[in-house]
Parts: C-alpha cells; structure tokens; sequence
C-alpha cells in the first residue's frame, strides 16, 4: 500500500452527515446516501490511501477524514467539437446576406 | 459545542448575528413583513461610494457591446422594421471573469473594514471564485463550500472548474455530494473560524450588482443617444434581478422593461443525487429561479435581498439547446467566446428582439467567462456521457434530462413566457403558509408588504387571500 509522506499536500475525505442524520425533506435518493465532504491540506503524519488521517487546511484548520490521494490532479476538458455547429456562421450569414441584398 | 444538524441550524439565527454583524430582527414589522429598504439600507453604502470600492478592485466599468452580426441575423428573421439592436454587458471581463465580483466586493470591502479575519461563502457557482479574488486584494483569507459531486463521487465539470479556479486564486475550498446541507457546514465554518458570511443573499450582495444597472443606463445615454427598451436578465437566485432593476431606477431609467430569463429544467429536482448530473447548466436555471421567486428568504440569511418579484415585469424560459446554439452563434458570429450559463439572457433576447422596433435596444446584462468543463462543448459530452440524447430540430421538444434539442433553424428559438401572477400568488400562499398565519391574522402593514412583494395592488393580495 502507497504510503504518503508527512508534509504532503493530499485530499481526504470524510462522511459529515449519515443518512439518518439528514433533513427530512430531501428526494429519498438523495437522503438514501450520505453526504460526503471532500478537502485538502497539509498531511500531519505518514498515512497510507484509505487510512484515517489529519490534515491542516489553507486556512489552518485541523481536519480529519480517510486519505484519498496525494495531490489529485484536475482532469475536466473542454471536450470535443461539436459537428451538428461546424458551420454555423455561414449558414447564420447566410440568412442576411441573402436578404440585404 | 453540539454539531448535529438540529443543533446547528438552531443556532443559525445567532450565527448570522455574529458573523454579518446584522440583526434582522430590528426590521420586523406585522406579522410577516419587514423594512425592505431600511434593511438595505443598513450597511449605508451609496452608490457613488459603491463605484469607489469596485474601482479600486478593478472590478466594473465594463465594456456595452453592440452584437452587429447576431442583429442582422435577428432582423433576417423578423418582419421589416422589427428587431431590435441587441447589445451585451461584457462582465467576462471582470478580475474573476463574471459579474459576481460585483457582489463580492461589498462585502469583502465590509469584512476587511470590520476586521475579519476572512470571509466564506457555500456557492458552487461563478461567485466563489469572484470572492477570493476580491478577498485576496483586501489581504482576507477565504473558505468556499461547493456542492461538486453525486454519490458515484462524479463530479459536475462546470462545479469542478469552480473549485479548481477557487484553489488556483488561494483559497480552501470544502467540497460536497448533492445536497442543500452544505450551508449547514458553512454555519460550522462560520462559528469555528469567525469569518464574515459572504451570503450571496445579503443587501451588501445586492448594493454590489446595482453598479451594472447604474451602468447600462450611462452608457446608453453617452453612447446611444438613450435609454434601452429592455433589459433580459439571467435569473437564478434572485439577486441579479433584483440589483440590476434597482440600479436602472437609481439612474432614473424606470421605464426599462426588466425581463428575467432563465433555462427550463422542468423536471429535474434540484436536490436530487440522481438528476445532480442530468442537468447542462447548474446556474441560471428554472430549479433556482421559480423556487426562489416564489421564496425569498429560503436563503441562506433570514431575509434575502434579492426580492425578484418587486421587480420582475416578463419572465421567460429558454432551453438548454438553444442556449448553446446562441453560445456558438456568439462565438462564430462576434468572436466573443463566453461561458454558457452566462447566455441564458442573450438567448432569450434574440428571440425578444424580434418583438421590438429596428430603432430600439435590448441589453443583455452579462457574459461570464467560460474554460475547461464550464465550455458548452465539456458540458455536451458530459450529456452524452450520461445518456442524454443530443437531437437537432424544435427546441420546444427537450426534455430536460433526457435530450437537448438545438434548433433546426435560428427562427425556432423561443422565449416562452411565463405567466407571473401564478408565481405571485404562490409567493403569498408561502408567506402566510411559513409563518403558519391565516389570511384573518394579516394586519394593513402586512397586505402592503405582500402587494410590495409581487408589484402588485392590495387588491392583487385580497384576491389571492380570498382563494386560500
């Protein structure tokens, strides 16, 4: 198992309210789960992924949660082009073009 | 100290005391009204002092673009004579690249001037960013708390770039799964920390974005020889509505049409984990828009600020298709490339401007930036990744959660009105429903209060109450 330095910058995660702890007026599917908190810090001892660790947050405070991963990277895109818009200035133009002249 | 759920939010009333450093009691009046402009009035900023603070924080004073191409395009669909000049309020061009900087500068402005240490906020929109960015030229420390992710941990790509843009200006951001509770962490935040609450929903918010009403009606008299016919607004929380319209009246514009514009979710529960990523836009959007009309002070401070039905003369809704085929219109046609959720206005006045004269203008009072996952083309993947089916042809077919229709031709972009004297009574029917009271119990202060609520006559308010 990947052990994780003392000092690295990590996110954990932890459960903030169980199902039966929530208010009562949410859709079932969403009361049917927990709800989950995630953040990062500064980790305080050496911890291996999925152990119990304490971390110190930008704003200096103390959290504690399971060791998710060290420095998880963004990974959203843009994504592809799309092709039902490949086009569409012309054929946008095309409407007054026609019609100013 | 006791942190369950109950406990906290009994002490959410003393919370708010602390950390806002507002007592909404003192504007209680009757027995469910209150002082709507004493309490906006409270902090006592002007709105020359208003423009001084965002001057110095870079933020405002932004660019009125006239959109030539997609006029003539507008005017190609309509009869001869119609189509209005459309014009866009580049707000993209704030520091943090939307018009929340607007919002965020008061308060950041507030807090320093208090002494705060920091300032938090639990948004998981373009607000976030905006408050570390004022925070940090302030020397404040931020929190922000944002709903990112469902159950599976799949987060939404426009929320996750929020957290990325917060973490990249400083500041430490806590992230949750769907849910409305994580205000309830932000109360904790608040109580552990002693920073300022940096509510979205406060009159210092408000005070914030009546700058850019303020704006537009300057920069139509100097530039354009006069005032707009109308202005479209996205309308989501409340409070862009609500600051713009006041702002065009300080600037005496009272006359200007104040049209709200939002994306028909219809069908999608906006606390539900199993629709949290069915939806394209998570801001701007029917989810917020109709329940928060209808309810102001379901937010997060005990009397919102934003009070869209004072202001509100049309409301419309546009679907998400239409929003991204205008996206790319603007993109293709302006070279302007803007965030989507931004574009739910300029939506709604193509298919407007069609409806006013050739001489007249529309504004569109904000863009926002748009990047990585917040794109119009990262949210359609994202759609078809979760079995959304992407169609062209009538937009009035979508269905939101299921397909996202762009419009065949330009001619099938529709506003659709929505009819504002049901969600008037509705709003009403909750006042007396939330305080438990009977229309018998309701005193003259507190029929006035109503009438004021929904732009309406006393008459309007007996007539709802005689229906209960």
């Amino acid at each position: 198992m990947d052990i994780i330095r003392k000092g690295s910058w990590v996110q954990i995660e932890w459960i903030l309210l169980e199902p039966g702890e929530r208010p009562e007026h949410l859709p079932p599917e969403t009361r049917r789960v927990p709800l989950r908190v995630k953040a990062k810090g500064i980790l305080q001892e050496d911890a291996p992924v999925g152990e119990p660790a304490t971390v110190v947050s930008t704003c200096g405070r103390v959290l504690q949660g399971t060791l998710v991963a060290e420095n998880p990277p963004f990974t959203h895109s843009f994504g592809p082009q799309i092709p039902e818009f490949i086009g569409l200035g012309d054929a946008l133009r095309s409407l007054w073009r026609t019609s100013d002249e | 100290m006791n942190n369950t759920y109950e406990s906290v939010m009994a002490r959410k009333i003393e919370i708010m005391k602390k950390s806002l450093l507002m007592d909404f009691a003192q504007f209680e009046q009757g027995k469910l009204s209150f002082d709507y402009e004493g309490m906006m009035n409270q902090y006592g900023y002007t709105l020359d002092e208003i423009r001084k603070i965002q001057r110095e924080a870079h933020v405002g004073d932004t660019p009125l673009i006239e959109l030539h191409n997609l006029t003539r395009t507008v005017r190609a669909l309509s009869p001869k004579g119609k189509g209005a000049r459309i014009m866009i309020k580049d707000e993209a061009a704030n520091p943090s690249g939307s018009f929340k900087d607007r919002r965020a500068s008061v308060s950041c402005h507030f807090a320093q001037a208090k002494g705060f240490p920091g300032v938090a906020a639990a948004t998981s929109g373009n607000y976030g960013a905006a408050l570390v960015s004022q925070a940090n030229i302030r020397n404040l420390k931020t929190i922000i708390v944002q709903e990112v992710f469902d159950s599976l941990g799949r987060g939404q790509p426009e929320i996750v770039e929020k957290t990325r843009k917060c973490e990249a200006l400083g500041a430490e951001v806590i992230q949750t799964s769907v849910g409305p509770e994580l205000f309830y962490y932000l109360l904790r935040v608040l109580e552990e920390t002693g920073f300022f609450n940096a509510s979205l929903y406060t009159p210092l918010s408000i005070a914030g974005i009546e700058t850019i009403g303020w704006e537009i009606a300057e920069q139509c008299r100097k530039l354009h020889g006069g005032l707009p016919a109308a202005v479209v607004i996205t309308h989501a929380g409340g409070g862009n509505v609500t600051g713009t319209a006041r702002g065009l009246r300080k600037a005496g514009a009272e006359d200007v049409k104040i049209i709200g514009a939002s994306v028909n979710l219809e069908g999608l529960h906006m606390a539900s984990d199993r629709d949290f990523n069915l939806k394209s836009f998570t801001t701007g959007h029917t989810g917020f828009g109709v329940p928060f009309a209808t309810w102001p002070d379901r937010s997060d401070v005990p009397r919102n600020a934003a009070r869209p039905l004072r202001y509100l003369e049309r409301y419309v809704t546009v679907n998400q298709g239409e929003v991204f085929y205008i996206t790319e219109a603007l993109a293709v046609l302006e070279g302007l490339e803007r965030g989507p959720a931004g574009n739910t206005a300029l939506t709604a006045a193509f298919a407007l401007a069609r409806e006013f004269d050739e001489d007249q203008i529309i504004v569109v009072q904000e863009t926002e930036y748009t990047g990585a996952g917040k794109h119009h083309y990262a949210q359609l993947a994202f759609a078809k990744e979760n079995g959304i089916r992407i169609e062209t042809g009538d937009p009035a077919s979508e269905k939101a959660g299921k397909t996202i229709v762009f419009p065949s031709h330009p001619d099938r972009i529709c506003a659709r009105e929505v009819d504002l004297d049901p969600l008037r009574a509705s709003l009403i029917r909750n006042a007396l429903k939330n305080r438990g009271l009977r229309p018998s119990d309701l005193s003259e202060t507190d029929l006035q209060f109503l009438a004021d609520e929904v732009s309406r006559g006393t008459d309007f308010v007996s007539g709802v109450l005689n229906s209960l």
